[in-house]
């Protein structure tokens, strides 16, 4: 708590200014009635779009089945805030009806007349970029790019509040250049977010930014980089008491890290990150940890108990419903089971893998590589090596959805 | 007698040497932030003489973790309390978001405009050097935007000194175009320009605390502080003894500082 000694107090009580701050703020303005009575107006409008669309919103067929975006009473932006609000919340669990919601909003904002309490350009964009939010989780990159275009464009009128409006589309951009391999660009405008954040006092989303730059830099191989950012982004979190973040960037710490073969400071960031996640209660992450952890044994060359350890991690990614993670950890594990010579039931497990991508050219392109391992492991001609090539393509297909399936082993 | 608690149980089945798990819990204490555990401490728990607080088990169960390689959840080493469950977490942020039902949201956004109001024209006065009519205009235009982004605006008073920064550099480029933009203009707040607005910033929760202050508290100090009025002539104008205005003078500055304190913590 600020303190106010008496001196200082007194000081500022012989300051004509601070004397005429109290007459102004005494005297209420008309711009200030003027505030009042559009508060007064967005409440109503929120308040009667909560009462109209949250029994809507409990499924997506009630959901479409009410036609919103005809419906008379729900032209006002408080309907476009709120549908944004909800898709923002189910991008992660239930993407295509979140995009749904956002083309919804959207054309709900493209009938707003003028008596409304936000401008329609505004609440096109506001539709826009959660849009290309949703387009992000469903993997629909270019889509979701050309969202964030002319979401930008329509931001681009209120000098006040634009800049931070536009650092979160630059930020949303950033990241889904990262997922098409697009990473000098995605660490520009990462970068680029998080400095507009800091300059809003916006410190969550700045450390957020500041993440996504470091993982750029570490998919494009410039792990000791990554490592500092991830650190810098590790203290500012551990300053702000802000859990969620410490233990993304220390997972960020560690997965560079690992590339660096520095194992124990790795191990180290992974345990306390693990412990966080645990505490947040976001098992999904932490079962991740988990697998990161397990496979640090490997690296050590602690086969036996690294192949333990991803045996137990990859039924904790299939009891969460992880499915690509889930197949890329039973690679692992098989993998680790073929380097010490015990093949027994890796091709059982490999045939159970099941991968989820978005196109089907890209299940197609998976399921050729799945093949050459199922055969060789029917065959007994199975090689970590194998393994380590179809879990590399497998991984990386969602950035090169073209790449096809070659074995260099055989090259 | 003591009674054998889960964390004792694990500990026994293990075969792990509790001096380890302190010394790891005060490893990690430091390298998280959080309380530590002493010896003494971490054998009451074990032994069931003391209840763990949060911050304990926290700590202990990192530990644990740590020390072992397992993934114990709380629960496994404590007894702990069910959880009070029930709402849709998800409904609720929607609704706190964008619904203001919660009472006094109102008279919060009014506090915010008066006071904060204050503090970004004087921030586009004093900093930007646009005219009074103009900065009380931004100033009302950026409270307009922020109302509209309210739901995912996560700190205020931060993005309304971004907003008012902003807005002023933009006036200043178009009212005048040939002007330069100073350095201390540009980009993100630096340390000497952030000392300059959180002086501003007393200012202006000062000045909101006296307009909180009773009109006799007010006046009096407005007459002894500002027009530097003696005693004497503050009691004739009161009918009163000089006596009474000295304790009159105590009381209010008393009262300042009451309100100054509860000012200061709903800021911060």
């Amino acid at each position: 708590m600020k303190h106010y000694d008496e001196e200082m107090l007194e000081e500022v009580l012989r300051d004509p200014q601070t004397w005429a701050n109290v007459d102004a703020l005494r005297g209420q303005s008309a711009r200030f009635q003027q505030a009042l009575a559009l508060k007064a107006r967005i409440d109503a409008e929120d308040d009667a779009a909560a009462r109209l669309l949250s029994p809507l919103l409990r499924s997506p067929l009630r959901f479409r089945n009410a036609a919103i975006a005809h419906n008379p009473q729900a032209q006002t932006a408080g309907v476009v805030r709120y549908l944004c609000a909800a898709a923002h919340e189910r991008h992660e669990k239930r993407p295509q009806f979140s995009l749904e919601l956002t083309l919804c909003a959207y054309d709900v904002a493209l009938s707003l007349g003028p008596e409304t309490s936000a401008s329609q350009h505004f609440c096109m964009a506001l539709s826009l970029r959660e849009r290309a939010n949703a387009l992000r989780y469903l993997g629909r990159f270019t889509e979701a790019l050309e969202a964030l275009d002319s979401a930008e464009k329509l931001f681009d009128e209120a000098p006040a509040a634009d800049p931070h409006d536009i650092a979160i589309v630059q930020y949303i951009r950033a990241t889904v250049f990262v997922e098409i391999d697009r990473l000098e660009e995605a660490r520009v405008a990462s970068r680029d977010a998080a400095r507009i954040f800091r300059q809003y006092g916006d410190r969550p989303r700045e450390l957020t930014a500041l993440l996504a730059e470091a993982t750029s830099l570490h998919f494009g191989g410039r792990n000791s980089e990554a490592a500092k950012v991830y650190e810098r982004v590790a203290a500012k979190a551990r300053e702000d008491a802000d859990r969620s973040v410490l233990a993304r960037a220390l997972n960020g710490v560690a997965n560079a890290c690992l590339e660096l073969e520095k194992l124990d400071e790795a191990e180290s960031s992974l345990i306390e990150a693990l412990v966080i996640f645990d505490e947040l209660d976001l098992a999904t992450e932490r079962a991740r940890v988990t697998w990161s952890l397990a496979l640090l044994h490997v690296r050590r060359g602690d086969l036996a108990e690294g192949a333990t350890r991803l045996d137990a991690a990859r039924a904790e990614l299939q009891r969460l419903g992880l499915v690509n993670d889930h197949a890329l950890s039973t690679l692992d594990w098989a993998w680790a089971r073929l380097a010490v010579g015990e093949a027994a039931d890796v091709a059982e497990a490999c045939r159970r893998i099941v991968v989820r991508f978005e196109s089907e050219g890209m299940m197609k392109s998976a399921r050729i590589a799945l093949a050459h391992l199922h055969e060789a492991l029917a065959a007994g001609t199975a090689t970590p090596t194998l393994v380590s090539e179809v879990r590399k393509y497998l991984e990386f297909l969602p950035s090169h959805p073209d790449a096809r399936f070659i074995f260099r082993a055989h090259l | 007698m003591h009674r054998e608690t889960r964390l004792q149980r694990v500990i026994e089945t293990l075969g792990l040497k509790p001096l380890h798990i302190v010394r790891e819990a005060q490893r990690l204490a430091v390298a998280l932030e959080r309380p530590s555990i002493s010896r003494q401490h971490f054998l009451r728990c074990r032994t069931g003489r003391s209840a763990a607080t949060e911050d304990k088990i926290y700590i202990i169960v990192a530990a644990m973790r740590s020390v072992t390689g397992l993934l114990f959840r709380p629960s496994d080493l404590f007894e702990l309390e069910p959880q009070a469950g029930g709402s849709d977490q998800r409904t609720d942020w929607v609704r706190r978001s964008i619904v203001s039902q919660e009472s006094g949201a109102t008279d919060r956004f009014e506090s915010l405009y008066t006071e904060y109001g204050l503090l970004l024209r004087t921030i586009a006065m004093r900093r930007y050097h646009v005219p009074p009519d103009d900065a009380e205009a931004l100033v009302h235009d950026i409270f307009a935007a922020y109302l509209e982004r309210s739901a995912y605006v996560r700190d205020a008073k931060g993005w309304l000194i971004g907003a008012i920064g902003n807005a002023s550099s933009n006036y200043i480029r178009k009212r005048r175009p040939e002007a330069q933009l100073l350095p201390e203009h540009e980009e993100a707040i630096d340390g000497s320009a952030e000392a300059r607005i959180e002086g501003w910033m007393r200012h202006v929760t000062i000045a909101a605390m006296l307009s909180r202050l009773g009109d006799k508290c007010r006046e009096t100090l407005r007459r002894y502080y500002l027009r530097e009025e003696s005693k004497e002539a503050i009691a004739e104008h009161l009918d009163t003894s000089p006596a009474y205005v000295l304790q009159l003078l105590v009381t209010c500055r008393k009262r300042a500082q009451e309100i100054l304190r509860s000012l200061s913590g709903r800021q911060e």
